[in-house]
């Protein structure tokens, strides 16, 4: 059977009956844009493995009790929103590096902890050029509430519309966008020196 | 001159500013370069935002995800795994399991097989007889149903046979006929127990080389 040609509704109802492709195919679909939004909140690619792990376990183990009035999308991303948030209540954040973390002790910690695009498309000089602006976009983004962050990666990353957005929040549509004006002034503020 | 809001030059910029605000804001800024400054700055955030990698997990995510998944299993392949474990594994336990399920069957058969033979009984008959027994003593279970089974033809039957096995055969001869059919049933349940539901003991060998 063709998976990637099902609407997630239908891949879920497919898991619920025992198909173990179909959770396979939830994991594909979803695993980067969740561990990109997590990694982007906890910067730490340990701890976002983890959590994302924890984010894919907790769903998938629930998949009986989903509701199909909401998106899969909305579901998955609260949890994973509301995991990472809790982990950032436990923990100070590193500071993010897409040329690995600070804290790493060996060449091989520093180079397990490099921020790795999903996409390899790119040639070598749009990479190095992308890779300049994507070290300060990301900096300025690590720097903003986690609440502002959020909200701006899913709508700017992942492309959910601002009810979705407040759906997985769970906050008023009008704080959502009270959310994403804020971060893209601020984002404005600290990148107008680079004229990108 | 006044310059439209933040608010509305965002709006502008992203493109959800209505139609009507859109070419107002569009004339002003053809004369505004502070203005026209300021989209350009607010697009190539949005663009910059919008061209954001998205990170990959390391290679195995998903087999160590499904490792602590329970996958919910449907009556179907509950029932199947149910009977593929009570099936024998071998070609003995499937002969000894044969023939233990196959001693009742005989019992019940030779007994039909006796009870037609005589000239007064039928099929028919028996099933009526069957029937009636079967709805009497479902209605009669809790008023003495127990003593008059005792009471009934089949049950003087049984007990004659035994009594006659008596006389022919003495006390020591049922107490061996007990005994053998004790040693019968052990040896069935043992049987049972080694095929059916333990798996298959492997003997592994173990070398040790030294150089």
């Amino acid at each position: 059977m063709e998976y990637d040609k099902l609407s997630d509704q239908e891949v879920v109802e497919r898991a619920r009956r025992g198909r173990e492709a179909a959770f396979r195919e939830l994991i594909r679909r979803y695993e980067r844009p969740v561990f990109s939004l997590i990694y982007r909140l906890v910067r730490d690619r340990e701890r976002a493995e983890d959590l994302s792990q924890d984010t894919f376990i907790k769903v998938l183990n629930a998949i009986d009790r989903y509701d199909p009035a909401f998106k899969f999308s909305s579901w998955i991303f609260k949890i994973a929103h509301n995991t990472a948030l809790d982990e950032l209540r436990r923990k100070q954040p590193d500071t993010l590096s897409i040329h690995g973390s600070p804290h790493a002790a060996t060449a091989d910690e520093l180079e397990a902890t490099v921020l790795t695009p999903a996409s390899t498309e790119e040639t070598p000089e749009d990479f190095a050029s992308s890779r300049e602006i994507g070290t300060h976009i990301e900096g300025a983004i690590a720097t903003l509430r986690a609440e502002y962050r959020t909200a701006i990666l899913l709508c700017h990353v992942e492309g959910r519309p601002y009810e979705e957005v407040a759906q997985i929040m769970d906050v008023p549509l009008g704080t959502v966008k009270t959310y994403i004006h804020r971060a893209r002034n601020e984002l404005r503020k600290q990148l107008a020196h680079l004229r990108i | 001159m006044t310059h439209p809001t933040g608010d509305r030059l965002e709006a502008y910029s992203d493109g959800s500013l209505r139609e009507a605000d859109r070419s107002a804001v569009a004339s002003h800024m053809a004369h505004c370069s502070q203005c026209r400054a300021e989209v350009e700055d607010r697009r190539a955030v949005l663009a910059a935002l919008s061209a954001l990698p998205r990170f990959a997990p390391r290679t195995g995510f998903a087999d160590r995800v499904m490792a602590r998944v329970r996958i919910p299993e449907p009556w179907h392949a509950w029932a199947g795994a149910l009977v593929a474990r009570l099936m024998p594994r071998t070609t003995p336990g499937w002969a000894f399991a044969a023939a233990v399920l196959s001693v009742p069957m005989l019992f019940v058969g030779g007994f039909a097989a006796w009870l037609l033979s005589k000239s007064y009984v039928t099929a028919h008959g028996l099933w009526v007889y069957a029937t009636d027994r079967f709805a009497e003593g479902a209605n009669q279970v809790t008023t003495g149903a127990v003593s008059r089974a005792l009471q009934s033809d089949v049950s003087a039957w049984l007990v004659a046979a035994l009594t006659g096995l008596f006389d022919s055969a003495g006390s020591r001869g049922v107490g061996a006929i007990a005994i053998a059919g004790g040693l019968v049933v052990m040896l069935s349940a043992w049987i049972l127990y080694r095929y059916l539901f333990r798996s298959p003991a492997r003997s592994t060998t173990h070398v040790t080389y030294s150089f």
